[in-house]
């Protein structure tokens, strides 16, 4: 692989729900302190609900587990936004931002639509209304969606389009059995996203009309770095970014994200570069065909996957190779 | 015998991805990861199904695991025709 510097137009993707683990940059949080002021500056205005995310979040064993949304969605939310912000500082200017579901609001506060206290007081609205929503599931299909669809039972949804064969589903848990049960016998391969929350199903529209007031009554500005749209996959528009019911909808309505990036790559020679947990949205974008021939390239900030102790050495390494460092 | 080589199997996998070119990729870099070629555990899923379906070769979920990379799959596919 090479390790030459990395240069020209550069796009943050920032992932959502099934790229949390358990202990995901808490070594960051250990060892750069740039990172902990800029967590603890979001825990802080996540008030007590801040305090037990932050000590579950740094826990060997945490009170409630990392894939219940509760944790997970609040969780990605600081540490993508942290990372941008990070990178930031240390002189790194994006070109372009694409998140994926949670990610996207991260996205839209690194791109200064919302501040940073008015992004925590959605992620914290959201998370309050999860509760109220029926048991649920997601999963991830070998398929397109066109070849998913046929087999929806009524309460499924499709939630995301990841890649060209790669549909997640999202519904009640009965009904995402027998579907899935239907999709295996008409020969497709499914695995589990780890979430408790169907999120992009239609059991998350009463999130979506609840969150409608505060959004309504929150400061917006234009964006200052341009976002392409996980839901429209065309660059958000200014109109967009200020209607409070495209960011009301965003829990419920489905993720359109290769759709998104093949938009993102077709502005040219890039590097993408993920931006929150885990390698997940750098593997997708492995597959586009500007990707594998070499015109664009990716670098995952954080890697797979690993224990806490090697956060601080990946980030430092992807910092050399993007040729910034700490003011 | 029937053996599986590499360029079988990047053919799979590109099926599986539902890319509509192909590369030679796996005969150039062998022993890089499968995240790194852009295969995530869903497509390896996949490729499994077809193994199966196409080589009778029925990999447990925990050999797919332990093979990272095309060259390690495709040794651990022909080791197991080998053995029938």
């Amino acid at each position: 692989m090479a390790v030459g510097r990395l240069t020209g137009p550069l796009a943050l993707l920032m992932p959502g729900q099934s790229a949390q683990y358990q202990g995901m940059g808490s070594g960051l949080y250990r060892d750069v302190p740039e990172f902990a002021q800029l967590m603890d500056e979001l825990f802080l205005l996540m008030g007590a609900a801040g305090d037990e995310l932050r000590s579950d979040w740094l826990a060997a064993s945490p009170r409630v587990p990392i894939d219940h949304a509760d944790r997970s969605q609040p969780l990605l939310f600081a540490i993508d936004y942290a990372l941008g912000r990070l990178l930031m500082d240390w002189g790194l200017r994006p070109t372009v931002l694409l998140g994926h579901s949670i990610g996207e609001l991260a996205a839209a506060t690194l791109a200064g639509i919302f501040d940073p206290a008015s992004a925590v007081r959605i992620v914290r609205h959201r998370v309050g209304q999860f509760a109220t929503v029926p048991a649920g599931g997601m999963a991830a299909v070998a398929a397109s969606r066109a070849q998913v669809q046929p087999h929806l039972r009524p309460g499924v949804d499709i939630g995301a389009i990841n890649a060209p064969r790669q549909t997640v589903i999202a519904g009640a848990a009965e009904p995402l059995r027998t579907t899935l049960a239907t999709l295996r016998r008409a020969g497709f391969t499914s695995a589990p996203v780890p979430s408790t929350v169907p999120f992009h199903s239609e059991l998350l529209r009463p999130v979506a009309v609840a969150a409608g007031p505060l959004l309504a009554s929150l400061p917006v500005r234009s964006p200052q770095i341009p976002l392409v749209s996980g839901y429209t996959a065309g660059y958000l528009t200014d109109a967009e970014a200020r209607d409070p019911g495209y960011w009301a909808r965003q829990p419920v309505d489905p993720v359109l994200f290769w759709p998104a990036l093949t938009t993102l790559a077709d502005a040219g020679p890039q590097l993408l570069v993920e931006c929150g947990p885990g390698n997940g949205l750098t593997t997708l974008a492995r597959r586009l065909p500007q990707v594998r021939s070499g015109h664009s390239e990716v670098l995952a900030l954080l890697g797979p996957p690993t224990g806490p102790s090697r956060e601080a050495e990946q980030l430092a390494a992807a910092a050399a190779r993007l040729g910034i460092s700490p003011p | 015998m029937k053996q599986m080589t590499l360029s079988a199997l990047e053919e799979i996998m590109h099926r599986c991805a539902g890319d509509d070119e192909s590369t030679d990729s796996f005969q150039q870099a062998p022993e890089r990861a499968f995240a790194d070629l852009g295969y995530d555990s869903l497509a390896l899923l996949e490729t499994q199904s077809v193994i199966r379906r196409e080589y009778g070769v029925d990999l447990s979920e925990q050999a797919l695991g332990a093979a990272e990379t095309p060259q390690q799959l495709v040794d651990l596919v022909n080791r197991w025709l080998s053995a029938v």
